[in-house]
């Protein structure tokens, strides 16, 4: 018996004292957070993400996996604008955990502070898998990282009061950083201005706006729907004039359609890492726009 | 005309009048001269307080284009501001908290070498549908409306609206409410829901992988157990997946009937347990049992009735692969369940207890963007009756059903799908059956959310 008690104690002890140490659980939706949140946190939380770089981050399934990290997160940090809309709802729904509900604190749309293009006019599923809030793929460019880290900022302080000033200051640390890294980016890419492109999705376009390239068309018909060949042939004979220099594809992406076009076309089809994790060297953000940048300049010449 | 412009036409004039006056005019005429000097000065007089009138007026409305052009450039300014401002607060609307409404439609063509107005499962009386129609037919139509109630509850309402001849049947197929922030890993369902026993059970019908349910739903569950009740399930606080649940229902549909035991009829327990193996492969695994009792069963035309309890238990088991975890391109996908049936009372007054199995198998292959293959074995078998029964509904004679089946799926995109299916279906007591099936399901209204 006093065997026992001495067990229960030691148990009890042990929950309570892995309790005071507990990290902050961050599920993150995308890698890229993942890499943000950790900038951002850095010791006092542990952030994993739903998707890697090659997986598509609209279609993910509801895993039990990721049901179990749903259950255990105390915070769940997703891009939002729709873009997680086929699983995202399954995972909250089925992780019964209150605490990272929409609403709570523990819940984080990184979209929703950011400018949004690309918002739809209309709203009709037969302009394919449009997002009513507009076009979801935000981490294209890093200048949408500076509201966003911010903004989460403000979040991690909410979740976890006593680590604020550690936020604050890494905070702080990574604007300097971040801004300093975007005018380098810049200047490396300064040749890419005005370059007209193909894209296989409508995954670029911030990408393409903050380097000033030119979007000429997406090889997908309609956005989510594959691209058939007879499709493609229309397609080459009508972006032909406008001699578009690359096509820029993720990772994740089927790359028949852009193959194909990069064939007929004669121009070269970059696979872009898309986010962190989407490529050799991309384990970080800086690594990401590194590599992002150097495979564009590469491309040009 | 300028002042100085009327100026010199004036003293013009004048000069001209007085250089003309001495060589014509007499004395009379100086007069007439001096009058008319006179009426110019006086119009001189008042031309200049004219000019000075219009000039002011000049001025004046200088002045106002001036600031009308100030004021219209402050404005602009402000305006500028404001869209930087937060938007103002959305007029108040009576349907802004309108519930995520979603429907589906489904629609099938039917060609059976054996009439299916004539089916029978070999052992079983049938509690639900048999294989389809003949010709054209149309599958349920599903309406789904979803909302969080508060912070607390969510709640989720579906219809299904049949076509049975020239009638619509209206069905209730799932009424619930749902708990959203009970503490630690708990959920209460209350309503009527699908049933969360086996794996294909909580499903609704539109997003199976075949056209029809496996043989084994068929004879033991009437293709799925929906019922009016009360869930209670518990997520582990694991890294492994593992939840727990257990279900009382009011115990009035098959194989349940008549809301016997003061309507606590059925009830079920069950575990799920699943994880990730590697990024490439995951599964779910399952064990369920269900406890039924039947008072006053009736099913098929004649019709046979049961008196007594059914008990089912079902063990699943789902893995699903694809290429670095992306499905969207590839993906491969494993389901089975293997049920066990149990009746224990009296068909049409006649003592019967006696075990049946069943099981089924499926693989599917999405082998590129928008295109699946698959392939489903059936089978159920029907364990002996009392001599009393020989020849009864109960009785499969030593006939086991089963079914091969094969599929090909076009999906256009999320919300549509185009499905061609093949069944060499031997669940009947005699003969074999040839079925196709060519189906449409799609999905309208809001986006709809998977589960695994």
């Amino acid at each position: 018996m006093k065997r026992l008690i001495a067990l229960a104690v030691a148990t009890a002890s042990l929950v309570l004292t892995s309790a005071a140490d507990a990290k902050v659980a961050v599920f993150t939706c995308e890698p890229e957070w993942t890499a943000l949140a950790h900038e951002l946190g850095g010791d006092r939380i542990d952030a994993s993400s739903a998707t890697t770089g090659l997986q598509d981050p609209h279609q993910i399934q509801a895993r039990p996996s990721l049901i179990a990290k749903m259950r255990a997160a105390d915070m769940v940090v997703c891009t939002g604008a729709e873009l997680e809309i086929g699983w995202l709802p399954v995972l909250l729904r089925q992780g019964a955990n209150p605490k990272v509900q929409p609403g709570a604190p523990g819940y984080f749309e990184a979209a929703r502070f950011v400018g949004m293009k690309e918002a739809p006019q209309a709203l009709d599923r037969s302009l394919g898998d449009v997002h009513a809030g507009g076009n979801p793929h935000i981490q294209t460019d890093p200048r949408n990282m500076l509201p966003v880290a911010k903004a989460l900022t403000d979040q991690f302080v909410r979740v976890d009061p006593a680590g604020a000033d550690v936020y604050r200051a890494n905070l702080a640390a990574f604007n300097t950083r971040w801004t300093a890294a975007i005018e380098g980016w810049q200047q490396k890419a300064a040749a890419l201005k005005g370059v007209p492109v193909l894209v296989q999705h409508k995954s670029w376009v911030y990408l393409i706006d903050w380097l000033g390239m030119r979007e000429v068309a997406p090889l997908e018909p309609k956005p989510g729907i594959a691209p058939s060949t007879a499709y493609l042939v229309e397609l080459l004979s009508k972006v032909e004039a406008e001699k578009p220099r690359m096509i820029l594809a993720a990772a994740y992406e089927d790359d028949r359609g852009s193959k194909w076009m990069a064939e007929h076309a004669k121009i070269p089809a970059v696979t872009l890492p898309f986010t962190v994790g989407g490529d050799a060297g991309t384990d970080t953000l800086t690594g990401l726009y590194d590599v992002t940048i150097q495979k564009l300049t590469a491309a040009l010449r | 005309m300028s002042r100085s412009g009327r100026y010199a036409v004036l003293a013009l004039s004048m000069i001209l009048g007085v250089v003309s006056a001495p060589a014509f005019a007499a004395d009379a005429d100086l007069t007439e001269i001096r009058k008319q000097i006179d009426i110019l000065n006086q119009r001189r007089l008042e031309d200049a307080n004219r000019i000075r009138d219009l000039e002011e007026r000049l001025a004046k409305a200088e002045a106002a284009t001036r600031q009308a052009t100030a004021d219209a450039q402050r404005a602009a300014t402000v305006a500028a501001q404001a869209s930087n401002a937060p938007p103002p607060a959305p007029p108040s609307s009576p349907n802004a908290f309108n519930p995520a409404i979603s429907g589906v439609l489904d629609g099938k063509l039917g060609s059976f070498s054996k009439d299916p107005a004539t089916y029978s499962l070999a052992g079983f009386p049938l509690g639900g549908e048999g294989p389809g129609q003949r010709g054209l037919f149309l599958g349920e139509a599903e309406l789904n409306a979803q909302a969080n109630i508060d912070d607390l509850f969510m709640g989720s309402l579906t219809f299904s609206l049949g076509q049975n001849g020239s009638e619509t049947e209206v069905g209730l197929e799932e009424a619930y409410i749902l708990t959203l922030s009970l503490p630690g890993g708990f959920q209460a369902t209350a309503g009527k829901f699908l049933s969360d026993i086996g794996y294909l059970n909580s499903f609704h019908e539109h997003a199976d992988d075949f056209a029809d349910r496996p043989l084994s739903y068929r004879a033991f569950l009437a293709g799925g157990v929906k019922d009016v009740g009360a869930r209670l399930t518990w997520l582990a606080p694991t890294s492994t997946y593992l939840r727990f649940g257990a279900e009382v229902m009011r115990g009035e549909v098959f194989p349940a009937a008549g809301a016997v035991h003061d309507g606590f009829g059925s009830k079920s327990a069950y575990v799920r347990a699943g994880d990730d193996i590697g990024q490439e492969i995951s599964y779910q695994a399952g064990l369920s049992w269900l406890w039924t009792a039947a008072g006053a069963r009736e099913t098929g035309a004649l019709p046979d009735v049961f008196d007594g309890k059914t008990d089912v238990g079902i063990a699943h088991l789902v893995v699903k692969w694809a290429p670095n975890g992306n499905p969207v391109n590839r993906n491969f996908k494993f389901q089975a369940e293997l049920l066990r049936n149990h009746i224990d009372g009296r068909f049409n007054g006649l003592g019967v207890a006696r075990t049946d199995y069943g099981a089924y198998g499926q693989l599917l292959y999405q082998f590129m963007p928008q295109w699946r293959v698959g392939y489903r074995y059936d089978w159920v078998s029907a364990g002996d009756v009392p001599g009393t029964l020989a020849l009864s509904t109960l009785d499969a004679q030593s006939h086991d059903g089963t079914r091969s089946t094969a599929m090909l799926e076009y999906d256009h995109s999320e919300f549509s799908r185009i499905r061609l299916q093949y069944s060499y279906d031997r669940s009947r007591l005699l003969g074999a059956d040839h079925q196709f099936l060519l189906q449409y399901t799609a999905t309208i209204g809001a986006h709809p959310a998977h589960s695994y």
